[in-house]
């Protein structure tokens, strides 16, 4: 039936948190099943033995134009949901695609997440300020992180430290807070 | 230990130790309390809100004075890098309002950027910067879509603000949320529906649709909660 494709990728789409591989293939299918569909609508225009205003004439081609709207529709509901996990992406984890994260993106979602990169690099110059830093309400000004992977030398403003794997440490907020949401240091909450 | 007797210890109006009178405690938090608000507007609106550039603009050079005055003094003795330490939570949570408020607003305009640009009241509403973020972000989403999969498509097909019937491509604030408020101002009887009207007195709390209360919130005299 018309719109199948199209509503899969949705459900796809629905179903996963992170941001599953780019379906490709179904996209192109759904390009092709519009393109048929158009094609459908303009050779029944220009036939010379059909009557357009005949109602079931009529009827078939507005279920042909509607159709190659829900597809359209829904593939772009696709492509936005995928490019807004993609912009947070760039949030969470800073101006660098992770490896992880590169295969699954479609070339365009590539030049999407460094043009996304580019402009929000722009206004937070604009203002001099970051705004990706600062995410949460300070509660204390040096905070009990332990570290989960060995990271080696780290400069804080008070000096360097040496991030070994199940250590723990008693550092400045300010500092470790990058760290803490890229999964390198876990907070220790005190009870 | 160099001036920092300027700036209290405690944003929420905690004990001044550093004899601050009155009059000044007022201005330093005054703008504080004001932003503060401005950012909890933004927050529960569904729409974006005035610019509020003074303040950010004050309040961001009060973050520059303040985190200088304490490097300065970084060498102190043990019981002054104490205070020190006050100071610089003070300044990280002025930090966070302003970076919050800005972030909130971005997100605003990230998802309705194409219905702030085409509505004039709205656009007067953004800060310049805002204004060219809107613009860019717009010109990426399109291109974006359009390299994607719209110029795969049949000419008639291609554009992303078309509206088939009744049903617009263009996000927009959802007016219609219920928002609670606080009355600040003395309004008396306002029209919460064609008919029906309500006292609005000081210090009232209610909850009713944003659509009836954009003026208010504009003149200030309700605050969102």
């Amino acid at each position: 039936m018309h719109g199948d494709k199209a509503v899969s990728l949705l459900r796809e789409i629905k179903r996963t948190r992170a941001i599953p591989p780019y379906n490709e293939d179904t996209i192109r299918q759904v390009v092709q099943e519009v393109q048929a569909l158009y094609n459908d609508i303009h050779q029944t225009l220009n036939d010379p033995e059909v009557v357009a205003n005949d109602p079931s004439v009529a009827c078939g081609m507005i279920v042909q134009h509607t159709s190659i709207l829900r597809n359209k529709r829904c593939v772009l509901a696709y492509l936005h949901a995928r490019m807004l996990r993609v912009q947070q992406l760039r949030w969470e984890l800073g101006p660098v695609l992770l490896e992880e994260f590169k295969e699954g993106l479609s070339h365009q979602e590539h030049q999407f997440f460094r043009s996304y990169n580019t402009h929000l690099n722009t206004y937070m110059k604009t203002l001099d300020v970051n705004l990706t830093t600062d995410m949460e309400p300070p509660k204390e000004l040096f905070i009990e992180v332990r570290c989960l992977q060995d990271y080696g030398e780290y400069q804080t403003e008070n000096g360097t430290v040496n991030l070994q794997e199940n250590c723990q440490y008693f550092l400045p907020r300010a500092d470790v807070e990058h760290l803490v949401r890229r999964g390198v240091l876990a907070h220790v909450h005190s009870t | 230990m160099s001036d920092l007797g300027q700036f209290d210890l405690d944003n929420a109006g905690g004990p001044s130790t550093l004899g601050l009178d009155e009059e000044e405690e007022e201005d330093e938090f005054g703008e504080i309390r004001t932003l503060q608000q401005a950012w909890v507007d933004e927050k529960l609106c569904p729409e974006i809100l005035t610019y509020e550039s003074e303040l950010v603009d004050n309040l961001r050079e009060q973050i520059e004075n303040q985190q200088r005055a304490i490097t300065e003094n970084s060498d102190a003795s043990v019981e002054n890098k104490d205070i020190a330490n006050y100071f610089q939570m003070e300044v990280d949570r002025i930090r966070f309002l302003v970076k919050s408020y800005l972030r909130t607003r971005l997100l605003k305009i990230e998802k309705y950027a194409l219905y702030a640009l085409k509505t004039a009241t709205v656009r007067e509403r953004l800060s310049q910067p805002e204004l060219e973020y809107a613009k860019s972000y717009v010109n990426l989403l399109e291109s974006h879509f359009k390299e994607s999969f719209l110029s795969a498509l049949p000419q008639n097909f291609r554009n992303l603000d078309s509206k088939e019937g009744n049903l617009s491509m263009i996000p927009t604030p959802n007016f219609n949320t219920h928002v609670f408020f606080r009355v600040t101002e003395p309004v008396g009887d306002f029209e919460i529906a064609p008919g029906d009207s309500v006292s609005f007195s000081q210090g009232d709390i209610y909850i009713m649709r944003y659509e009836r209360l954009q003026t208010l919130l504009a003149e200030k005299k309700i605050q969102l909660i």
